[in-house]
C-alpha cells in the first residue's frame, strides 16, 4: 500500500509556544488512522495543518502528492477537494437545512441539474442514517445527529479523505458508537482513508489500523492497536489506564506550587 | 508608552489593511466573480434585501417621520419671528436631502444590520462554520459578504429616499400647526430641491452603504476568543462604522462644496 499522507518533521509555533515540533508519520491509503493525544497536546494544531488551514512553520505536509507546505492557493484549492472534514460541533451552516448543507459542495463543484443533487443528497443521508431528517434546520436536530449530518457533507464529493476532528465528543455512548460504525462502514464499503483526530481511548480502539500518541507537540508513540497496548512507557500506559497521576501532570507539582505562593 | 502607541498603530494598520483587502476582493465576487466563478447571488441576495430593507423601513420610517417633526419644532418659531415660517419647507427639504435622508438611515442600519452581520457572520467564525466553507473550496468572501455587499448597497439608498419623503411629510405635518396649507407646503419644498440635492444625498448613502458592509464584516472574521471576542467586536463594528460614516460624511460634503 502506498501512504496517502505524508507528514516530515513538521513545526509549528504560536507566540512563541512550540505547539508541534518533528511531527512525522505516514497514512497507508485506505486505513483507518487515529491521532491520540491529552487536551492541549497538538491534535487540533496538526489536524488544521493536515486540512490546510494553518500553515507549518517548518517541515513537509503532503497529501497525494501535493505539499501543502508550499503549494500556492490554487493547488490547495484542488486538493482540498481530495478531502472531507467532520468538525467537532458539525460546523454545519444553521441558515440551511440538513438537505441544503449535503448539497452545498455538491452543487458548488459540479454541474449537475437539481434533481440529481437531490438524488445524491437522499443516498449520502441515507449511509448516515439521516434520511427522515433532511428538512430539518441544525438547530432541530440532536449533536449526535449533527455530526452524522456533518460526516454526509462532508463524504458528499466522494473524497479519497476524510478527517475527523474529535468525532465522539460531546455524544452519549450510542451516539458514539454509531458514529465509529461509520467511520468503519465508510473504509470497508467506500475505501476511504480515515484520520480521526481524538482523546476517547475506547473509540480509538474500535476504530483504529494505527495509532500516533501526541504529548505535548512530539509524537510520544506509534503502532498498531496491539503494539500501543504492549507499549510500556509510562506515559503511554498512562494515557491508556486513564490514571491521574504519572507523566501525564495535569496539576503543577508540589514544588512548583510552593515556587508560586512564595513568589520564588 | 512608546510601545503601546506602538501597538495600537499596528492594530489601526492591520484593521485599516484588513478591511482594504476584504473590499478589494468583494468588488471581485461582485463584478468579476459571476462570470469565472460558481456563485448563487440570486439564492442568497433577495433574502438579504428583505432582511435589510424591508424589516428596516418601519424603523427608518418613524425615525425620518419624527425628525422632521422636530425639525419644524425646532425652527419654525424662530423663523416665525423674522414671518419666514413658510421657509421652514425648503429647510426640511433640503436637510434631509442632502444630510439628514442619508446620514439617519445610515445610523439606524449600523444598529439593525452592521451588528447583525457582525454578529452573524462572527458566530459562524467560533462555529466553524467560515472553516469549514473554505475547507470545502467555497470562498467565504464570495458566499457570505458579496451578497450582503449588493443587498445593502441596493437597499440602503432606497430606505435613503423613503427616509427623505417621509421626514419631509413629518414637516408637512408639523408644519400645519404654524398654519401652513399642506399643499403649499408640498409646492414649496419641490420648489426648493434641485436634483443635485437629491443625487448627493444618494450618493452618499451608496458610501455609507459600502462602510458598514465592509466594517461588519471585516470585524466578524476578525472574532477570536468565543462569545466574548463576539461581543467586543459587535462592538467595535457598530463604533467603527458610525465614525467612519460620519466621516466619510464630512469628507464627501467638503469635497462637493470645493467642487461646487
Amino acid at each position: 500500500m502506498s501512504a496517502i499522507i505524508e507528514l516530515r518533521h513538521v513545526r509549528k509555533v504560536f507566540g512563541g509556544q512550540v505547539a508541534l515540533d518533528d511531527v512525522s508519520f505516514s497514512v497507508e491509503k485506505g486505513t483507518n488512522f487515529v491521532i491520540l493525544g491529552a487536551s492541549g497536546g497538538g491534535k487540533s494544531t496538526l489536524l488544521k495543518i493536515m486540512i490546510s488551514a494553518v500553515r507549518a512553520d517548518a517541515g513537509e505536509v503532503i497529501l497525494d502528492g501535493t505539499d501543502l507546505s508550499t503549494a500556492s492557493d490554487a493547488e490547495i484549492e484542488d486538493a482540498r477537494r481530495k478531502f472531507g472534514v467532520l468538525f467537532q460541533d458539525g460546523a454545519l451552516l444553521n441558515s440551511l437545512t440538513v438537505a441544503e448543507n449535503v448539497a452545498l459542495p455538491i452543487r458548488y463543484h459540479t454541474k449537475l441539474p437539481p434533481e440529481t443533487i437531490d438524488i445524491m443528497v437522499k443516498m449520502k443521508l441515507e449511509q448516515v442514517g439521516l434520511r427522515n431528517a433532511e428538512s430539518k434546520l441544525p438547530s432541530q436536530i440532536s449533536g449526535g445527529m449533527r455530526k452524522r449530518a456533518s460526516l454526509a457533507r462532508a463524504i458528499a464529493l466522494d473524497p479519497t479523505v476524510v478527517f475527523y476532528d474529535e468525532p465522539s465528543s460531546g455524544l452519549d455512548p450510542v451516539a458514539t458508537a454509531v458514529i465509529s460504525d461509520l467511520i468503519i462502514d465508510l473504509r470497508s464499503k467506500m475505501g476511504l482513508t480515515n484520520v480521526v483526530i481524538t482523546h476517547d481511548i475506547q473509540s480509538a480502539f474500535e476504530i483504529a489500523d494505527r495509532i500516533v500518541l501526541l504529548h505535548r507537540g512530539r509524537i510520544a508513540a506509534e503502532g498498531t492497536m496491539r503494539e500501543i497496548l504492549q507499549n510500556e512507557d509510562p506515559l503511554v500506559r498512562q494515557f491508556i489506564t486513564g490514571s491521574a497521576s504519572g507523566p501525564l501532570e495535569v496539576r503543577s507539582s508540589d514544588l512548583e506550587y510552593y515556587n508560586d505562593l512564595l513568589n520564588l | 508608552m512608546v510601545s503601546r502607541v506602538a501597538r495600537t498603530l499596528a492594530l489601526f494598520f492591520s484593521h485599516a489593511g484588513g478591511m482594504f483587502h476584504l473590499f478589494r476582493r468583494t468588488l471581485y465576487w461582485v463584478f468579476l466573480g459571476p462570470f469565472r466563478e460558481k456563485t448563487e447571488y440570486r439564492r442568497s441576495v433577495f433574502p438579504l434585501m428583505e432582511a435589510i430593507g424591508n424589516k428596516s423601513f418601519g424603523i427608518v420610517a418613524l425615525v425620518a417621520f419624527l425628525i422632521g417633526v422636530i425639525l419644524v419644532l425646532q425652527t419654525g418659531y424662530m423663523l416665525e419671528k423674522f414671518g419666514q415660517v413658510r421657509q421652514v419647507s425648503g429647510l426640511v427639504a433640503i436637510t434631509f436631502a442632502r444630510e439628514l435622508g442619508p446620514l439617519m438611515t445610515a445610523i439606524v442600519l449600523v444598529a439593525r444590520v452592521g451588528a447583525a452581520f457582525t454578529a452573524g457572520l462572527g458566530t459562524m467564525q467560533i462555529s466553524e462554520e467560515v472553516l469549514a466553507l473554505r475547507i470545502m473550496s467555497i470562498n467565504p468572501v464570495g458566499y457570505l459578504v458579496a451578497p450582503r455587499f449588493i443587498a445593502i448597497l441596493v437597499m440602503l439608498p432606497c430606505l435613503t429616499i423613503f427616509a427623505n419623503v417621509l421626514g419631509m411629510g413629518g414637516g408637512c405635518l408639523m408644519g400645519t400647526t404654524y398654519g401652513i396649507d399642506p399643499w403649499a407646503y408640498i409646492d414649496d419644498s419641490i420648489g426648493f430641491l434641485t436634483v443635485a440635492d437629491l443625487l448627493s444625498g444618494v450618493a452618499k448613502s451608496f458610501l455609507f452603504a459600502i462602510v458598514i458592509c465592509i466594517v461588519s464584516c471585516h470585524m466578524a472574521f476578525r472574532v477570536e476568543g468565543g462569545p466574548e471576542g463576539l461581543a467586543r467586536n459587535t462592538m467595535i463594528s457598530v463604533v467603527t462604522s458610525l465614525v467612519l460614516v460620519i466621516i466619510v460624511d464630512g469628507l464627501f460634503t467638503a469635497l462637493q462644496r470645493n467642487l461646487s
